[in-house]
């Protein structure tokens, strides 16, 4: 295209036009030099636009495109749309389906059984695969065995044999082990402090909600209905680090003050802007008073209940399937006590899971009578179910 | 002694107990071995993709998320491995690009199936299995891949959508939508194979 196109409309005087070419010339990088080239490309400049796609509207764009592919393919009668989701909801037992839709789900049941059942299954041969595979991992073992073998053997045709590296990185062990408990004693007592740090930020964060929400302390789901309240990223009403991420997402104190220094997995910001809670359990630093009962602490209640301290690792050792030990100590400061915090914003450090009134932080009430740890003749080994409750506002329990 | 969980099985072999990697083998290779011999369509294929699973399994055991479930994430991998090696197969024979996949009816609106028209054997009128099964794999292969994926997934594993949603991390709307779309493309590519004279 030239200038000329736009000879029958409005036209730019000659010189803007040859401007014009220069600057089209030129890739629209006007000449520093050449001014009125530079004219047009700053008329040209308000042009472009500050708009960004969002990743939502990616994803919607996404989602309609797939709806389009997938009308384009036959669609099932709408009485098998429903016997389908009837039956998958009943975990693929169509006996367990509505009489209604039934006879369609056995259907739907039968199709299935069409495709998951093949020929015979030849056991030989799928011993012989359970070898195969077997040998196939262990291959794969000597391979990254062999290939440190190998840079050792490279290591050692640069002229330094084996034995004297072996003797200098004797030395430096040596070396190690008188200054490694030096140093890492002086990490932990930085790691303390740090997270000490984050618990005084954070009472001031809850001091600042409960001032703005009636004295209440944050609460992301109202209920929870026989839920579990351990699985971290599955829900807010099934997890009780949502209640405390809640804190974060409202304003009051960024997540690098939730994230212990004694955690390595703990995220110091949100994983997407929409997140309400953290992913998983183990990016969880801190165990947070369980808030889905009927009774929950006031913030400066009179009875100065523990509401947070470092993470619990009854939960972390109850979600795994293992026994507990009351106990013990959290793992985040090489299970030596726990920092905690109590409603009256005072934050200490604890030696011991049980306060000095006798309650364990890590137990509810019921469990702790049941278990009678306090008189200090046992110390049995118990689980969590992950949906107990605090007996009361100053029974305190916390988790994840 | 209680059986142990898959989960504690991999943590017993990730602390050392080469068993528990063979148990774990044993105990799901009936169930992968059919979900793969549909998925890739041959045999051969299918044994590969089962060996470089649990090879991935191995290679990838530190980062299980234990308190997920073992089988979803076991079969999540087979899912991909099987995609990595249908990708390639495509790659190398560009010809069955244009396999027919859509069945060839050409109009333009969808078509409606009726599972109650269509003839689907109950678990005791077994005709000759082998020619079955042939017939069912035929009608898996012509459905496009990410239908077929979600098909199997969800006969194999019997999970409900929430579950699905989770392990294949895709929206819950998505999973309804893309499993009724899958049933419907088997279910008109089943109709089509088993009765030769029929539309297709």
């Amino acid at each position: 295209m030239t200038t000329n196109d736009f000879a029958h409309s409005d036209a730019l005087v000659s010189a803007d036009a040859q401007a014009l070419d220069r600057l089209l010339a030129a890739g629209l990088s006007p000449d520093p030099a050449d001014a009125r080239a530079h004219r047009l490309a700053s008329l040209l400049s308000l042009l472009d636009s500050t708009a960004k796609a969002s990743p939502t509207l990616v994803d919607v764009t996404m989602t309609r495109v797939l709806r389009a592919a997938e009308s384009h393919g036959p669609r099932l009668h709408h009485l098998d749309d429903e016997a389908l989701d009837a039956w998958v909801m009943a975990g693929g037992d169509p006996a367990a389906v509505p009489a209604s839709l039934r006879e369609r789900a056995h259907r739907h049941d039968a199709l299935a059984r069409l495709v998951t059942t093949t020929g015979d299954a030849d056991h030989h041969a799928l011993a012989a695969l359970a070898d195969r595979t077997l040998a196939r991992v262990q291959a794969e073992i000597d391979r990254r065995e062999s290939a440190l073998d190998l840079d050792q053997i490279r290591r050692r045709r640069t002229g330094i044999r084996l034995s004297d590296l072996l003797s200098v990185a004797a030395v430096v062990l040596l070396g190690m082990s008188v200054a490694l408990p030096v140093l890492s004693a002086v990490r932990e007592q930085g790691r303390r402090a740090l997270c000490l740090g984050n618990l005084g930020t954070t009472a001031a964060a809850l001091s600042a909600y409960a001032h703005a929400n009636r004295d209440s302390m944050p609460v992301a789901a109202a209920s929870m209905g026989g839920n579990d309240w351990w699985s971290v990223g599955r829900g807010i009403d099934r997890s009780n680090s949502a209640n405390l991420f809640a804190l974060s997402r409202a304003g009051y104190v960024p997540l690098s003050s939730l994230a212990c220094p004694g955690n390595p997995l703990a995220p110091t910001a949100p994983a997407s802007a929409d997140a309400t809670d953290w992913r998983r359990l183990e990016e969880v630093s801190y165990s947070y008073q369980i808030m889905f009962g009927p009774t929950r602490p006031t913030w400066q209640d009179p009875a100065n209940a523990v509401v947070l301290a470092d993470r619990s690792p009854v939960v972390l050792r109850a979600v795994a399937g293992h026994a507990v030990n009351p106990l013990e100590n959290a793992p985040n400061h090489l299970s030596a006590g726990q920092h905690v915090l109590r409603t009256d914003a005072s934050a200490a450090w604890a030696s011991s899971p049980v306060l000095k009134n006798g309650d364990n932080i890590w137990l509810p009430r019921a469990i702790e009578i049941r278990l009678d740890f306090g008189s200090g003749r046992n110390r049995p080994a118990t689980s969590l179910r992950g949906n107990e409750l605090p007996s009361a506002a100053d029974d305190t329990f916390l988790g994840p | 002694m209680p059986q142990r969980s898959d989960e504690q099985l991999l943590e017993d072999y990730r602390q050392g107990d080469s068993a528990a990697f063979r148990s774990l083998i044993e105990r799901h290779q009936d169930d992968l071995l059919r979900f793969l011999v549909r998925l890739t369509g041959d045999r051969s294929s299918a044994e590969d993709v089962f060996q470089e699973t649990f090879l991935q399994v191995h290679l990838s055991m530190d980062s299980f998320d234990p308190t997920r479930r073992f089988k979803p994430w076991m079969f999540t991998i087979a899912a991909n491995k099987a995609r990595d090696l249908l990708r390639k197969r495509v790659r190398r024979q560009e010809v069955d690009l244009s396999a027919p996949v859509a069945g060839g009816s050409g109009d333009s609106g969808p078509t409606y199936v009726d599972l109650m028209e269509i003839d689907i054997p109950p678990p005791d009128r077994r005709l000759e299995s082998a020619d079955q099964d042939r017939l069912v794999q035929q009608a898996v292969d012509r459905m496009p891949l990410s239908l077929r994926e979600i098909l199997l997934l969800a006969y194999f594993q019997r999970l409900s959508y929430a579950q699905i949603a989770d392990e294949l991390e895709i929206p819950l709307g998505t999973v309804k939508s893309r499993l009724h779309a899958a049933v419907a493309s088997f279910a008109k590519h089943w109709r089509a194979v088993s009765t030769p004279n029929s539309p297709t």
